[in-house]
């Protein structure tokens, strides 16, 4: 994975510097709330609904087993010993002291990490592929352009206070796995009719209350000009985003507003004098990139017949291997998804004891390499197939190995009205009783594959609006309401999900849920997953069960 | 009279005047007068002061704007009306890379402490004194990152490091 070079660890000890001395400065009264607010929001520190909420980066969702012993150790040390991986595959500690943090920060400088532009409205963290690098449909590694696009972005000072925040993300798959039609851009990295990696570039996706889905402005940009292009994009918006309304102030909104085609003339006008500038990319560069993320040295002396022994002597471990390994370019390898949605545990949190253990089977097994998934989960890239018995059994008694990866279980959770200081409604108590419904449930595991997300509030942080059940916390006179939506997805085949109908109270929205998935289970024909069973069939049969 | 911030960490007395627009030129005092009186009244002005200047809204497009626009313009006044409002920052790197400004480059309204490195950044060389700023801070308050990615027209203090290492 990327090491940090000299500039690299020379800007983040700085920053920590500089804000140790804001934080001083905060606290002996020489900066308002309001001066020190942006610059707190800029290092990923919210004030939360009990405590401040520290967002920790990990770029393109990469971390090596050295940085993720440091996050538990600091959640040990400095919160309550677990911290949250989020959709923006970033780390949340939910308890640190305001007063911790400038020795917070210090401490994740001597791993290469910190926290900049994880929050604020500048450019936040780039997410990609959690399986780049390994996965067996893949393009080609999207990570040397995220981490191209990282240091492009980090600390731009032209983008610093933008109308909003802005989030890119890139894949590299012909199956979208990193949510680019959400994004307000999009990357698709491909090769063109020479071979030659390009970009189709989607702009103005976005979830939260007006969720879009967004729209190709350009077709195979060569990757020379990848960063000139998305200085362009990024100028454009700075200038001419709505600032008078903070809910109309994304870049969707400004797509919207001005029409795509005339949006995507007005960025090919600004690049025009950006083209072939300094920001264009040489071979070399591309070169220098690719290099940071070495590809490992794979055995080939791999016994996969004992996998399948395995396999058939445990019914619980075969089943774990359907679920959450994934296709790795190697053969004899695999990817290994850890659940981190255990039953009667909050989605995406892992405890400072689990990350410890992960980090010792990363070191052990699997290069020394992690990897966040957006759908806060974490991977293990590199497994060997006879290693991967013992790496779940070893998950197995971490509580990490609940085979429902993709399936109803692993669900997208926001933190809800527990902790977040904007939402309505609670989201881990109802994603905690869904949890335990399915759990009793012997057919769990014949859905198929069925993304449902959750969100405490129309800021849309559970990505309600593209799951394929989606679950919205509303506030009714003082009451938490629920509003579901069916039907949404942000793969290749994104859309927004369809209102169901009116919203169902905190005591009625599992039996709900239950009853949709029953629904599903009368209506499907063969092995069709809720998504397809959905378009064929429609809202009304649902709606006639939910409403009954 | 006001004080400004310069790159290098002094601090000079502010002697340019901003006019209305129905405002009379002064003798002997450099003035700052709005986009479209300068263009209405380009070489009136020229002669009447010994150097004039330009404020702009951050709504303006500069981009519409020539290269020969400013021709005789010693300075121009870019506004910040809140700290959290980046449009000027966009402002200067077009007023700087595209039309090819040389002139002092001034931030006004909330200019703050800690935004100085971004402004400098983007091509600014002269400062309205941050109200959050105090004397023992000058020192260090342009200096905070030694380093950055990318290629702007950066203040002359900062180390250009370009992007990607090179």
């Amino acid at each position: 994975m990327y090491k940090y070079s000299e500039l690299d660890q020379t800007l983040v000890n700085e920053r920590v510097e500089q804000f140790r001395d804001q934080t001083r400065r905060f606290l002996d009264g020489e900066l308002s709330e309001t001066q020190y607010l942006p610059l707190r929001l800029q290092n990923g520190l919210y004030i939360q609904r009990f405590a401040p909420m520290l967002r920790i980066a990990i770029p393109y969702g990469t971390l090596s087993s050295t940085q993720l012993r440091k996050l538990g150790d600091i959640a040990q040390r400095y919160d309550k010993g677990y911290g949250h991986f989020t959709t923006r595959t970033n780390l949340q500690l939910n308890w640190p002291k305001l007063e911790d943090v400038p020795e917070i920060l210090a401490e994740l400088a001597t791993v290469q990490m910190h926290a900049i532009q994880t929050s604020g409205n500048c450019i936040r963290n780039t997410t990609t592929d959690a399986l780049a690098g390994v996965a067996a449909d893949e393009i080609e590694d999207p990570r040397p352009w995220c981490e191209i696009i990282r240091q492009w972005s980090t600390f731009h000072p032209e983008f610093a206070f933008l109308p909003r925040k802005f989030k890119i993300a890139v894949s590299s798959t012909a199956k979208d796995r990193a949510a680019t039609r959400v994004h307000d851009i999009g990357l698709h990295l491909r090769h063109d009719d020479q071979g030659q990696p390009c970009f189709d570039v989607i702009v103005g996706g976005g979830l939260g209350r007006t969720p879009i889905i967004g729209a190709l402005i350009r077709e195979a940009l060569p990757w020379q000009h990848m960063l000139s292009y998305l200085e362009a994009v990024l100028r454009v918006y700075n200038r001419l985003g709505r600032r008078d309304n903070k809910y109309k102030a994304r870049i969707k909104i400004l797509v919207k507003e001005t029409g795509v085609e005339r949006f995507a003339e007005m960025v090919e006008q600004e690049w025009a004098h950006l083209k072939d500038g300094d920001l264009t990319l040489d071979q070399a560069q591309r070169d220098e990139a690719i290099s940071w993320f070495p590809l490992p040295v794979y055995s080939s002396d791999i016994d996969s017949a004992a996998l399948e022994a395995a396999k058939q002597q445990d019914a619980r471990f075969a089943l774990w291997c359907r679920n959450n390994l994934r296709a790795h370019k190697q053969t004899g390898y695999q990817a290994v998804i850890i659940s981190l949605k255990a039953p009667g545990e909050v989605p995406g949190d892992c405890s400072s004891a689990q990350m410890a253990a992960i980090a010792d089977l990363a070191d052990q097994h699997s290069y020394g390499e992690i990897r966040v998934m957006h759908e806060q989960n974490l991977v293990l890239t590199d497994v060997r197939e006879d290693a991967l018995f013992e790496i779940w059994q070893r998950l197995d008694a971490l509580k990490l190995a609940t085979p429902n990866i993709d399936k109803v279980t692993d669900l997208i959770c926001c933190p809800g009205l527990d902790f977040c200081a904007l939402a309505n409604a609670g989201s881990i108590g109802v994603a905690l009783e869904l949890n335990e419904r399915f759990e009793s449930m012997d057919d769990l595991h014949d859905f198929g594959d069925l993304r449902l997300n959750m969100s405490g509030c129309m800021n849309g942080c559970g990505h309600h609006s593209v799951g394929n059940i989606g679950v919205l916390g509303v506030d009714k006179k003082g009451e938490e309401w629920y509003q579901l939506t069916l039907g949404g997805s942000s793969r290749n085949d994104a859309r927004l999900g369809d209102r169901l109908g009116a919203a169902v109270s905190r005591d009625g929205v599992v039996d709900a849920v239950m009853n949709i998935l029953k629904v599903y289970v009368d209506q499907r024909e063969g092995e069709e997953n809720f998504m397809d069973t959905y378009l064929r069939v429609g809202l009304q049969p649902f709606k006639d069960a939910v409403y009954a | 009279m006001p004080d400004v911030l310069n790159p290098d960490g002094s601090i000079s007395a502010d002697l340019w005047l901003t006019l209305d627009d129905e405002q009379a030129v002064p003798a002997n005092t450099p003035i700052i007068v709005s986009l479209p009186r300068w263009q209405a009244q380009r070489d009136v002005l020229l002669s009447g002061a010994p150097a004039v200047g330009v404020y702009l809204d951050n709504t303006e497009n500069v981009e519409a704007l020539g290269r020969n626009d400013f021709d005789g313009v010693s300075l121009i006044a870019l506004n910040f009306p809140a700290f959290t409002d980046g449009r000027a920052y966009s402002q200067a790197r077009l007023l700087r890379e595209r039309l090819g400004f040389t002139g002092a480059l001034r931030a006004c309204g909330e200019v703050l402490h800690d935004q100085l490195f971004y402004m400098l950044r983007c091509g600014f060389d002269s400062f309205e004194m941050p109200s959050n700023l105090k004397q023992e801070q000058l020192e260090t308050v342009l200096k905070t990152f030694s380093v950055a990615y990318q290629p702007t027209a950066s203040g002359p203090q900062l180390q250009r490091a370009g992007s990607l290492h090179r």
